[in-house]
Parts: C-alpha cells; sequence; structure tokens
C-alpha cells in the first residue's frame, strides 16, 4: 500500500505543469494598447521648467515649436538659459528699461537673428498659473518689443 | 473496427511574444505623457501698415473685455457699426460668489456672435492683480461655448482671435 501511494507521487513529481500565460497574455496586451494610444511624439520634446504648475485649459490647440521662454516661481529662461530671478511677483536684479526686461530682450533679439523656424514672430510661453497679470505682462512687452508679437501660452488639457 | 486517434493539440509558445511585452511596457512606461501639454494662441496689439484688427467691411464687432476686481466690463469697437448701437452692446458681468462668471459671458458673448456673425476678435484686458489662470478661463469662454445640439455637446466657436493687452495709465 505504501509502496503504491510513494511511486504514484513519484511519477507526479517527474510532469512539470505548465503555467498558463494566457491571462497574464491579456494584461500585458491592454497595458500596450493603452501606452501605445498615450504616447505622443510631440509631447516628448516639451520640457516644463521645474517650479511651475501650467494653467489647465479646454483648447484643443497642438503643440508648436517655437523658441520657448518660461516664468516659473524662482527665475525668467528662454530655452534652458537664465535671464533673470523671479522673486514673489516680480523679477529681480536686472535692468528694466521702461518696462522692457533689458536682458530678455537681448537674448530673445540674438534668437531671433539665429532662429531657422519658419515663423519669426512666435514665442512658446510657460508661465505659472498662479502669477498676476502684472509680471506676464512685462515679460510679454519685451518679447513684442524683440519682435515676438505672437504667442503660444502653453496649458495643461483639462 | 480502427480507434481513430485524435491530434494532440499542442499548447501555443507564448514566452517570446511575452519577452517583448515586458521589454516594450517599461520602455513605454519611461515615454509616455501622463499629462497632456495644449497651447491657447494669443497675440499683443503691435503697431503695424496692414489693416487694422478693429472689425471692418461686413458688420462685425471686436469685443473688449476689461477684467477687473469686481468682474468683466464689456465694450465694442468694430469700424463698421454706430456708435450708438455699440454702445448698447456694452455690459457689466459681476463676480459670482468670488469668482469671475464665465457661464454669463459665454451666454452674451454667443448672443453677440448671431447678431455679428462675422466677428472673431477679442481684446482681453486684465488688470495688474488678475491671476494667470482666470485670463486663461476667460480666453476659453471666450473662445467657444459648450451646448448641447440634439442631445449631444458639441463646441460651438465664438471669438477665436485673442489679444492680451493692458490698461494704458
Amino acid at each position: 500500500m505504501f509502496d503504491a501511494v510513494m511511486q504514484r507521487r513519484s511519477r507526479a513529481s517527474k510532469e512539470i505543469p505548465s503555467l498558463n500565460l494566457n491571462s497574464m497574455m491579456d494584461m500585458l496586451s491592454i497595458i500596450l494598447v493603452f501606452l501605445l494610444a498615450n504616447i505622443s511624439a510631440e509631447e516628448q520634446d516639451f520640457v516644463i521648467a521645474k517650479n511651475l504648475k501650467l494653467p489647465n485649459s479646454n483648447s484643443s490647440l497642438g503643440f508648436d515649436k517655437a523658441v520657448q521662454v518660461k516664468l516659473s516661481r524662482r527665475e525668467l529662461l528662454i530655452e534652458d538659459t537664465f535671464v533673470a530671478k523671479v522673486s514673489g511677483n516680480k523679477i529681480v536684479g536686472v535692468d528694466i528699461d521702461g518696462g522692457k526686461i533689458v536682458p530678455l530682450y537681448n537674448l530673445l533679439q540674438r534668437y531671433r537673428s539665429l532662429s531657422k523656424d519658419a515663423d519669426k514672430t512666435m514665442v512658446v510661453f510657460q508661465a505659472d498659473k498662479n502669477f498676476s497679470f502684472e509680471i506676464l505682462n512685462q515679460v510679454m512687452r519685451t518679447a513684442a518689443m524683440a519682435g515676438y508679437p505672437n504667442f503660444r501660452f502653453a496649458i495643461q488639457k483639462k | 473496427m480502427p480507434r481513430i486517434r485524435r491530434p494532440k493539440v499542442e499548447d501555443l509558445n507564448l514566452i517570446p511574444l511575452m519577452n517583448l511585452f515586458v521589454t516594450m511596457i517599461p520602455l513605454l512606461l519611461l515615454t509616455a505623457a501622463f499629462y497632456h501639454i495644449g497651447m491657447v494662441s494669443v497675440s499683443v496689439p503691435t503697431q503695424s501698415e496692414e489693416e487694422s484688427d478693429v472689425a471692418a467691411g461686413k458688420a462685425a464687432v471686436t469685443m473688449n473685455i476689461q477684467m477687473t476686481g469686481k468682474g468683466y466690463t464689456l465694450t465694442a469697437s468694430s469700424g463698421t457699426i454706430g456708435e450708438v448701437e455699440l454702445k448698447s452692446l456694452d455690459a457689466l458681468i459681476p463676480k459670482k460668489s468670488g469668482k469671475y462668471d464665465l457661464e454669463k459671458l459665454s451666454k452674451y458673448l454667443e448672443k453677440i456672435k448671431r447678431r455679428y456673425e462675422q466677428s472673431d476678435t477679442i481684446m482681453v484686458i486684465p488688470g495688474k492683480k488678475v491671476k494667470y489662470q482666470d485670463m486663461i478661463e476667460t480666453m476659453d469662454a471666450a473662445r467657444q461655448m459648450e451646448a448641447t445640439v440634439g442631445g449631444k455637446k458639441r463646441k460651438i466657436p465664438l471669438f477665436p482671435v485673442v489679444v492680451v493687452t493692458s490698461v494704458v495709465e
């Protein structure tokens, strides 16, 4: 009796049970489809500045390539080049001449002369949603004076 | 009678496919964007030799939305409509429980758009203290409105061209 039981057990242990991968495959397929549907090559190029929360909007306008001006809670940047410090709701430590932020104006003019973009009058503007119009207006006015009167405000889609 | 032998059903080897999926998923997770970035098109007024932005020719108006601490002050400008008629388009939309009344603004602008269908430009004039988020919401409300047509939600374009300017002091 004992031998018969042992024999049955040893036969069972030799058979390697196959893993049922079907449910795992289903799960991975769903994840893969979801990720492929959400991927967007355009948004890969768009880097949001640190210390910045973009405003929410229902605009359906897509991403445009142009020179990027970033106004975060701590600094003002063009692309990744530092322009000025920001404290509270003010740009500090730089020359401001008649409402024009001088280093921003000079850098934007340099970008404009070197730019290969089709539309040389457009700026992509990233700014924190809690800023007041006073500081935004200063940056926008300077950009317009430097030859960039058209803006694309970067927003987070609702 | 000969015994019929049924062919043995072999399991499909899914391991290479699994390997592919397991490599692709981390790669896609690293590059996926879980929030979507969009753009709002805006311009600032500039001096130019081109034609004025103020609507001319057909009956059209440019709406000016002044954002103050109390709410919206709306005025209209046009190259074709008389002053008396333009004055009748002026309106005040006060804040509702401390917030800008976007719904009322959309409805008012829809009324103007129905009357002057060729109109497409709004001039947003925020006060110094107006928050950027409020500006964007105002532009959204002025650019288009959501309406239910035949049981379906649709976006109706209102004033898609947005110009931002400041109050001249």
